[in-house]
């Protein structure tokens, strides 16, 4: 008996182990951004090419090359070209954004969201004002963050803890033992120890 | 600001033993129950008890709802759904949440439509009624069911009959059930009436597809279709014996397109005809012989309906009526039966009408009446000579011209005669006549509504209007433009001066009642149904019907409305028929504008002028009404293709530009799609704690919740609707994502309730209920990144869209919520009220939105602070309070939504709910009525004893004067 659930358990592991080699570990995606006033057909352009592992989330830019940001503005005439970002992925997302965006001044962070297929179906990028030092030119790659985020697990209610019933072959309750009372010496020794303390002290007045 | 926050603290506070109090409940609330439009064959008078001569109403209406309605004031007695659950409105399929896999919808179509039918013998005590698999008996008088029974592999029941049982009626019943049941082959059943148990059946194994059944006094007939490659249109006649049910002979007919089956205790009959009739073939069954009747008249239109009555007297010959419909106009030929013979010859032609007419059967004494309703009178016709016995006028014409009618006749003396008559019109309401009067009449049009919209009272505007002027304007102009206003106002002075003593003293005597209806405002809901009424209900007066109107061409097609209502005009737009806009104070039309354009939604955006409608079409792309009416320049729309594949952000104004798509992977479906209501007030932007530090919630506009379903599991994304960002999404595994999973949106928070696991360790499922608020920042006093940015900034610029701090919690409820929706108040200062459906109590109710606080202590007591903010011990189920019920011990059957408004009250909002079948309106006041005088106050006592002071003062004070002076003079 003993033997095979041994045995069944073993089986389990293997499969288990099987799953985890077929699974591909390490996902990559393309970003893609477009102008919003262009022709449908066009594909955009390549932003960002992003690995990323499905099981601790973690991701490595292969490429990122942002829109230019001065001359793509002076070029349209307005002051904020908007820009869909897209994903290479079937069944795939977009977002808006707008080029200011991609402004030196600010760290872009893109972020991934995973389907429950591994792949990314939606990207999105954001901004914050840089804290530390005023920009300098540099790799645009150190500037863009990347995080990948699947969908939080529910909030699920939280139902009260009791310690399971504990039944015998009859189906009636085996009364558990209730927990062992502490003596009286054990509840208040501190109390004696005290009296003990102060009778002691205060003996020497005579 | 911070008044507004301390006041909503301190409601919040209060607010915590609200209920319905017994002196308010049928009060303040009003509810229609409905049975849905009653159908011509299962509509009858009938009388429930042998002992007593009293008759009910009953009806299977187009709901597939059994019903009884007591005559006498049109109060329903009993109802029972024939369905489980209620039939979905047609025009909401689309985004009903389950859709039959192919497997099912390949059943569906194999067994075709579910056919009702109801069929009731005198003096037996019950009814029977039959709808898709199942035959039931139901009590009359009470409705309970006897028993039922369901025919099997679900096939549905073709046909059923009463037939006396022949056996000993003190032991069983003195009728029997026979029942057609099948698809290729059918099956006739004979059970007993009192038990159902099966006396005989008959199989008929040549595979013909089982069409009707029909009994005389002596033999019982069953028709099946014959399969199209065999013989087209031919029906096979097969007469049973009764007391086995053994085949006795059998004939095959060739019949038209339309087939009618007639039994009479003497004789019975099929009828056929094209579909644009010249003559009718009729046998009677038993015989070879086809009679071929003559319908035409000369000069008169196409014949588009032709319909048959059966006058059935015990003695023969049997009499039908067939009402022959044109454009124009209507009139009927009667003709005789003769059983021996088989032959049936005309007796004589009912005049020509040029209007709508119904016909309706009576028999007294035996022999049968006809009785005919047009709009202006009701006629009686004697059936032996065809004349008129007597006549009535009609005090009100029908809504939509007459549907069809059941006609109650007695005759007292030699030809006195009373008359009842149960009209079903066109337009959906149940009306009932004694005498050409109307007694009572049913709005179950309402059973179909769609769309609903609140009308506010537009009279105050005009004045608001000048005002704002006078605010605008040069001080001279605004002087000038004053008096003008003054002079005219002049005019109505003496009319004003004439009324005054009434309205003096009827403002002393009014009741509590009447001063709250000021309170709130002359609100009106309009509502619109699938079908094309539109109706305007009062909320002040229980709900009664203002005005109703049948939309132009309207036609029986459910179609999506989509209503709008500005400046006291309702504009109503309707799926491929055009735009009516009503006046909504008297339901007038102004215009209507016919267009065929196909739409699943409307979306009102502001205009440059006035405000623009787009139309959403299927696959969502947003079209205007017209091509020159654009929106504002930078409106942003969010819509959604009907296959509920795609969730899509527009740009739109003087060209559409779509900004982002949010799709659902392969297998997975988007269900749902929630904003934050368009009146949506926040009274204060953060919550205080107990330490007077405060959080600061999310407050963005532009927030939409979607609810995206795969097989056995579904996610919840919040998207920002101008970028398409996901700022949060959480996956329910192992839930029920079949039911559907409502959701709410508002203020800084979102609730959603679903059936699903309540662990992922524990495969046991329950209903829950979860809610998520939004911050700003989990710290208390930091706003987060939003508290460095300036005051204005768009949604595009950098830095702008950030993720909010969510906290979540979820609870165990009891019943499952099919439908959500959110108290609206004027402020947004009292607290709010979570308006929930329950559809298996037939219920609705009002959980307070601080039960559901997330922040509740859990597996703790609270500590000071926390009891100080209000919260308390968490509790993992939520307990649905009796005192929650708004609809209190009311039966609201199938509503599908629920809709709020703010009243001139900010303590008050409007309740209304609609949708499968019934209405319901109420009104709640969430943090109890804190800005109106209590039961205790009495005006007239007030006034009392302030006159009655007044007088004391008026009669001491000389008193009090003189004995000052005299004392004065004493020193």
């Amino acid at each position: 008996m003993r033997v095979s659930l041994f045995a069944a358990a073993a089986l389990m592991l293997q499969d288990v182990h099987a799953e985890v080699t077929i699974l591909p570990q390490l996902q990559s995606v393309d970003i893609f951004y477009q102008l919003m006033r262009s022709s449908p057909d066009d594909k955009g352009s390549l932003l960002a090419f992003v690995k990323y592992n499905v099981s601790s989330l973690e991701s490595t830019l292969l490429s990122y090359s942002p829109p230019a940001t001065s001359d793509t503005a002076t070029e349209l005439g307005t002051s904020h070209p908007l820009f869909r970002i897209s994903t290479n992925t079937p069944d795939g997302s977009t977002t808006v954004t707008s080029l200011s965006t991609f402004s030196p001044t600010y760290t872009q962070t893109l972020t991934l969201h995973l389907r429950d297929d591994d792949l990314v179906f939606a990207a999105s990028i954001s901004a914050e004002p840089l804290v530390l030092s005023p920009p300098t030119p540099q790799d645009p790659k150190t500037s863009l963050k990347v995080v990948v985020v699947r969908p939080q697990p529910a909030p699920t209610p939280k139902l009260n803890v009791r310690k399971p019933v504990v039944v015998d072959a009859d189906g009636k309750e085996v009364p558990q033992e209730p927990e062992v009372e502490k003596t009286l010496f054990q509840k208040y020794w501190w109390a004696l120890a005290l009296v003990a303390v102060l009778a002691l002290a205060g003996g020497g007045d005579k | 600001m911070r008044l507004n926050a301390l006041l909503s603290l301190f409601l919040s506070s209060i607010s915590s033993v609200h209920s319905i109090l017994a002196d308010e409940a049928y009060h303040i609330d009003y509810h229609h129950a409905l049975l849905g439009i009653p159908q011509a064959e299962t509509t009858f008078f009938h009388q429930p008890s042998a002992s007593s001569n009293a008759s009910l109403l009953y009806t299977i209406s187009e709901k597939a709802i059994i019903g009884a309605v007591n005559p006498k004031d049109g109060s329903v007695v009993w109802r029972q759904s024939l369905a489980d659950p209620l039939p979905e409105p047609a025009s909401v399929v689309e985004e009903a949440v389950k859709l039959p896999d192919e497997e099912q919808q390949k059943a569906l179509r194999s067994i075709g439509p579910a056919k009702a039918g109801l069929l009731a013998e005198e003096g037996s005590g019950f009814v029977v009624s039959y709808y898709g698999s199942a035959v039931s008996a139901w009590d009359a008088m009470n409705g309970k069911l006897a028993w039922q029974r369901l025919m099997p592999q679900g096939q549905h029941v073709k046909s059923a009959l009463l037939i006396p049982s022949g056996r000993d009626t003190s032991s069983s019943s003195a009728v029997d059930v026979l029942v057609l049941h099948g698809t290729e082959g059918g099956t006739v059943t004979r059970l007993d009436a009192s038990s159902g148990a099966v006396v005989w059946e008959y199989e008929d194994r040549s595979g013909a597809s089982p069409r009707y059944l029909a009994s005389t006094k002596n033999s019982i007939y069953y028709v099946s279709e014959q399969s199209a490659v065999l013989a087209a249109n031919s029906m096979k006649i097969v007469s049973l014996d009764t007391e086995n049910g053994r085949e006795d002979k059998g004939h095959v007919l060739k019949v038209d397109e339309v087939v009618t089956v007639t039994s009479c205790p003497n004789a019975a009959f099929i009828s056929g005809h094209g579909r644009s009739p010249r003559s009718m073939k009729v046998n009677v069954l038993g015989s070879d012989k086809v009679n071929t009747l003559n319908l035409e008249r000369s000069n008169d239109g196409e014949i588009e309906a032709v319909s048959i009555l059966p006058g059935c007297g015990d003695s023969s010959p049997s009499h039908i009526l067939v009402h022959v419909q044109t454009r124009d106009g209507a009139w009927a030929e009667v003709f005789n039966i003769d059983s021996e013979s088989a032959e049936v010859r005309k007796a004589y032609s009912l005049p020509y009408l040029k209007a709508k007419d119904a016909f309706a059967v009576s028999i007294i004494d035996g022999k049968p009446h006809f009785t005919r309703i047009t709009d202006v009178e009701i006629e009686l016709y004697s059936f032996a000579s065809g004349i008129v016995v007597a006549r009535w006028p009609r005090n009100q014409p029908s809504f939509g011209g007459p549907g069809h009618a059941q006609a109650e006749v007695v005759l007292r003396g030699q030809s006195n005669y009373a008359i009842r008559i149960s009209e079903v019109a066109t337009g959906g309401e149940w009306t009932l006549m004694r005498n050409g009067e109307l007694v009572w009449s049913r709005p179950e049009m309402l059973a179909h509504v769609v769309a609903a919209a609140w009308v506010d009272d537009v009279s105050g505007e005009a004045l608001a209007h000048e005002l704002d002027f006078e605010g605008h304007e040069n001080p001279l102009r605004a002087y000038t433009h004053r008096l003008k206003r003054h002079l005219r106002d002049l005019e109505y002075l003496p009319a004003w001066l004439q009324q005054l003593p009434s309205s003096v003293t009827s403002g002393l005597l009014t009741s509590k009642a009447e001063t709250e209806k000021g309170l709130l405002g002359h609100k009106l809901l309009v509502v619109a149904t699938s079908t094309g009424q539109h109706v305007a209900l009062d909320p002040a007066k229980a709900g009664a019907i203002k005005w109703k109107r049948l939309a132009q061409a309207a036609s029986d097609e459910a179609r999506a409305v989509s209503l709008y209502v500005h400046d006291g005009v309702v504009t109503s737009y309707v799926d491929r028929l055009g735009i009516m806009t009503i006046n909504a104070t008297d339901g007038r039309d102004i215009s209507f504008d016919q267009s065929d354009a196909h739409f699943t939604g409307v979306i009102i955006a502001p205009g440059p002028v006035a405000p623009v409608a787009y139309r959403i079409s299927r696959d969502g792309q947003p079209n205007t009404t017209a091509i020159s009416d654009v929106a504002r320049d930078g409106t942003y729309l969010v819509t959604r293709s009907a296959s509920g594949q795609e969730v899509q952000g527009w740009m739109v104004g003087r060209s559409n530009i779509k900004l982002w798509t949010f799709s659902s992977a392969a297998g997975s479906r988007i269900t749902n799609v929630v904003a934050r209501p368009a009146h949506d007030p926040v009274s204060s932007i953060g919550k205080v704690l107990g330490d007077r530090s405060v959080l600061y919630k999310y407050l963005s506009p532009n927030l939409v919740l979607i609810t995206s379903t795969k097989r056995d599991s579904f996610t919840i994304y919040l998207l920002d609707s101008i970028t398409g960002t996901i700022l949060y999404s959480a996956t329910h595994q192992d839930a029920d994502t079949s039911s559907p999973i409502p959701s709410v949106l508002s203020e800084n928070w979102f609730t959603y309730s679903f059936f699903g696991t309540s662990d992922a360790k524990s495969p046991s499922k329950c209903h829950q209920l979860v809610i998520v608020e939004l911050y700003e920042s989990p710290i208390p006093n930091d706003r987060g990144p939003l508290g460095s940015s300036s005051a204005n900034y768009s949604s595009f610029s950098p830095g702008s869209i950030t993720k909010p701090h969510t906290i979540t919690q979820s609870f165990v409820i009891t019943q499952p919520i099919s439908h959500m929706s959110v108290t609206q108040t004027a402020q947004g200062i009292t607290s709010r009220q979570l308006l929930c459906t329950l559809p298996d109590l037939n219920a609705i109710i009002a959980i307070p939105r601080y039960l559901l606080d997330p922040r509740r202590p859990v597996d703790r007591d609270p500590t000071r602070e926390e009891i100080e903010e209000g919260l308390f011990r968490y509790s993992p189920v939520l307990d649905l309070d009796p005192k929650f019920f708004l609809s209190h011990s009311r039966e609201v059957v199938g509503i599908q939504k629920i809709i709020s408004a703010p009243t001139l009250l900010e303590s008050t909002s409007l309740v209304f709910g609609f949708g499968g079948l019934d209405v319901f309106g109420t009104r709640v006041t969430p943090s109890k009525a804190f800005d109106v005088l209590g039961k205790g106050f009495n005006k007239l006592a007030l006034i009392g004893t302030v006159a009655a002071l007044g007088l004391g003062t008026a009669v001491l004070a000389p008193m009090v004067r003189r004995k000052a002076v005299e004392r004065g003079w004493r020193l």
